[in-house]
């Protein structure tokens, strides 16, 4: 079996992917979707396979400048690397890839080039990014009379990594190409201009059924895809630790302070366990209040604050949370101040709380890095496993 | 500038154009060599920029550091536009010629033949550019370039995502292509699908040179006009009709 390593997409494949078989990240040409065939290719890489890397629109060590921006050093594993070059013989350059392609116009030459790759690795991956440059430089007809070539080569590899861009094709095309193995169609999310990026698996022949996901991303440098949450909002009542939370929680964080109290909104990034996101924060006297409910727009999760050491602000815990709650919307609880010796246990507190059936409540000490990223990594299990609708494989 | 129309900066050719490029277009700028088209584009930009119209360069014949002293000769306030957030370059042509230093207002692309890293980068690019400006300006010289490291169906392609991409983010449009290189077939291809021509030409017998405007709605005049480029400066000298053509 294989995996591409990328977060989410390995798990919505079923956990791993069969041998031969060909993922391709079918993107708008607004979006990327190149960065899923280099994330997978290098993941692999460190898993001790060896790969063809085919290059189509810039000379392999320009791949290899982009890999290292991700942070991805290619020259690491040079040896389980093969190169196929499509790119410097178009522009007279010289080419030391294990396979050049002499006329790169040339379907035929650029497939015969990529077998002979393929048939020189031991059960090795193949990436190809995109695809859709062989339309691009050979033609829309030639590249369909050799499409089910290359569906044999890519039968051969331990798993074919492809990308193509959804130019306006014919239809024709855009059909065959959908015939591979799984397709991962990759969007944007436009308003002027793309400001969002997501992926959804729209088919794997192997699965009985397809989950209907849409997981938002974003590429990052170094790092690559991540999960991205646009926003998580925690609130709290007054003194419960939120400020103190996101700060600890986060890469970068901003707030807003008056006579040691929080005056505006908390803000902080944070980037960790292959996930990306905006965490704010709400102010936690009652003169905000109003605020809540426009703070909470467009949250896709929430961490509540709890103050262990103060029953008295309990309910204002609860009152919180159901002015920025919406039925299903992903919710935490924390018992902050856990290390304080006057602090009520985790199981006192729910009890005193009466939380509805489903919504959990942790221990946490807000100064604690550890704690503060085990609820983090709590909250974002439920975010991102929150299914749309299950629907059986055609 | 009007709400409408975006001054082009050449006199005789915003009377001929009764005002200027209409805002939100795709135009074609067309003509041989060495005849003063870039040279337009260059003044166009210039004039959008003077009235804080921002603007993006995709640019594959020329690095951008060249493109930047090209418009500071133009305009010694070009890079006050640039500090104040109003260009950005998209540069598929710095890369090829092995070119390593970064600059904060470029997206590098290591060949033109990529078109989607083009297009993801000319995002990037909107992003910076647009914040809360209702328009802006696209240049992408040229497609001649493009054409000849790659093909025409490509290209299309390409121009045709570009377009609507680009008209949808509010954007004025600007192509440059070379005459007399491609074959007609694929020079229609193109000017099909544009909202107007300007179209530059050189008489071989008298060594004039003239241009002439083709769509764009309402113009004065679609016949050719003399023009003279000389010592940095374009400006139309012929005599065009008064009276507005349909």
């Amino acid at each position: 079996m294989a995996r591409t390593s990328i977060i989410l997409v390995d798990e919505m494949l079923g956990g791993s992917v069969p041998e031969g078989s060909s993922v391709l990240f079918l993107g708008e040409p607004t979006v990327e979707s190149e960065i899923f065939v280099y994330q997978a290719f290098y993941k692999n890489l460190e898993m001790g396979n060896e790969g063809v890397l085919v290059a189509l629109s810039k000379p392999p060590q320009y791949m290899m400048r982009e890999f290292e921006e991700y942070g991805w050093p290619l020259e690491e594993y040079r040896e389980k690397i093969v190169f196929v070059d499509n790119y410097s013989m178009l522009i007279g350059l010289p080419s030391d890839a294990e396979f050049v392609v002499k006329n790169p116009n040339d379907i035929n030459e650029v497939i015969d080039a990529i077998e002979g790759a393929v048939n020189s690795t031991n059960n090795g991956l193949l990436g190809i990014a995109s695809l859709s440059m062989l339309i691009d430089s050979c033609g829309e007809k030639k590249f369909l009379e050799n499409l089910d070539r290359l569906k044999r080569i890519f039968k051969k590899t331990k798993m074919a990594v492809l990308s193509f861009v959804l130019w306006p094709y014919e239809e024709e095309t855009i059909k065959r190409i959908n015939d591979l193995d799984c397709v991962i169609d990759v969007k944007g999310i436009e308003q002027r201009v793309v400001f969002g990026e997501y992926f959804k698996v729209s088919k794997a022949k192997w699965l009985d059924r397809i989950e209907k996901r849409s997981v938002m991303f974003k590429a990052i440098k170094p790092g690559g895809v991540r999960a991205y949450i646009p926003k998580i909002l925690v609130t709290g009542p007054f003194h419960s630790g939120k400020s103190t939370f996101i700060h600890t929680l986060s890469t970068r964080a901003v707030s807003v302070d008056r006579l040691g109290t929080t005056i505006a909104l908390d803000h902080g990034h944070v980037d960790h366990a292959g996930v990306s996101t905006d965490i704010f924060g709400t102010p936690g006297q009652e003169r905000f209040d109003p605020l809540l409910k426009t703070l909470s727009i467009n949250a896709i999760g929430i961490v509540v604050l709890v103050d262990s050491t103060r029953p008295e602000t309990f309910e204002r815990s609860k009152e919180m949370w159901q002015a920025v709650w919406k039925t299903g919307l992903p919710v935490i609880f924390l018992a902050n101040k856990q290390d304080e010796p006057d602090a009520k246990s985790v199981d006192e507190i729910k009890k005193m709380l009466r939380l509805p059936e489903g919504i959990g409540i942790l221990p946490c000490v807000a100064k604690d890095k550890q704690k503060v990223l085990k609820a983090f990594e709590e909250l974002v299990g439920l975010i991102l496993h929150k299914k749309e609708e299950v629907t059986e494989d055609e | 500038m009007s709400d409408r129309k975006l001054i082009t900066g050449i006199e005789g050719l915003d009377s001929i154009l009764i005002g200027g490029i209409p805002a939100r277009t795709v135009s074609l700028i067309y003509g041989p060599p060495f005849v003063g088209k870039e040279h337009f584009v260059r003044v166009f930009a210039i004039e959008c920029l003077r009235h804080g119209i921002p603007a993006v360069f995709v640019i594959m014949d020329v690095p951008s550091t060249q493109l930047r002293e090209e418009m500071t000769a133009i305009d010694k306030n070009y890079k006050t536009y640039e500090k104040n957030g109003l260009v950005r370059y998209v540069d598929a042509y710095s890369m090829s010629i092995g070119v390593t230093e970064k600059d904060k207002y470029v997206e590098y692309i290591p060949s033109a033949i990529d078109l989607a890293a083009i297009n993801l980068a000319l995002n990037r690019a909107q992003q910076a550019v647009m914040g809360k400006h209702t328009h802006h300006l696209i240049v992408l010289d040229s497609l001649t370039t493009l054409l000849a490291n790659t093909n025409s169906p490509t290209v299309f392609r390409f121009t045709q995502v570009m377009k609507g991409r680009c008209k949808m983010a509010g954007a004025t449009t600007v192509f440059t292509m070379g005459s007399g290189i491609h074959p007609d077939s694929d020079v229609q291809l193109f000017r099909g699908i544009m909202d107007g021509v300007i179209e530059f030409k050189e008489d071989q017998r008298d060594a004039k040179t003239y241009l002439k405007v083709q769509g764009f709605g309402d113009t004065r005049s679609r016949n050719w006009v003399e023009y003279n480029y000389e010592k940095g400066r374009l400006e139309v000298t012929g005599a065009f009709d008064i009276g507005r053509i349909k």
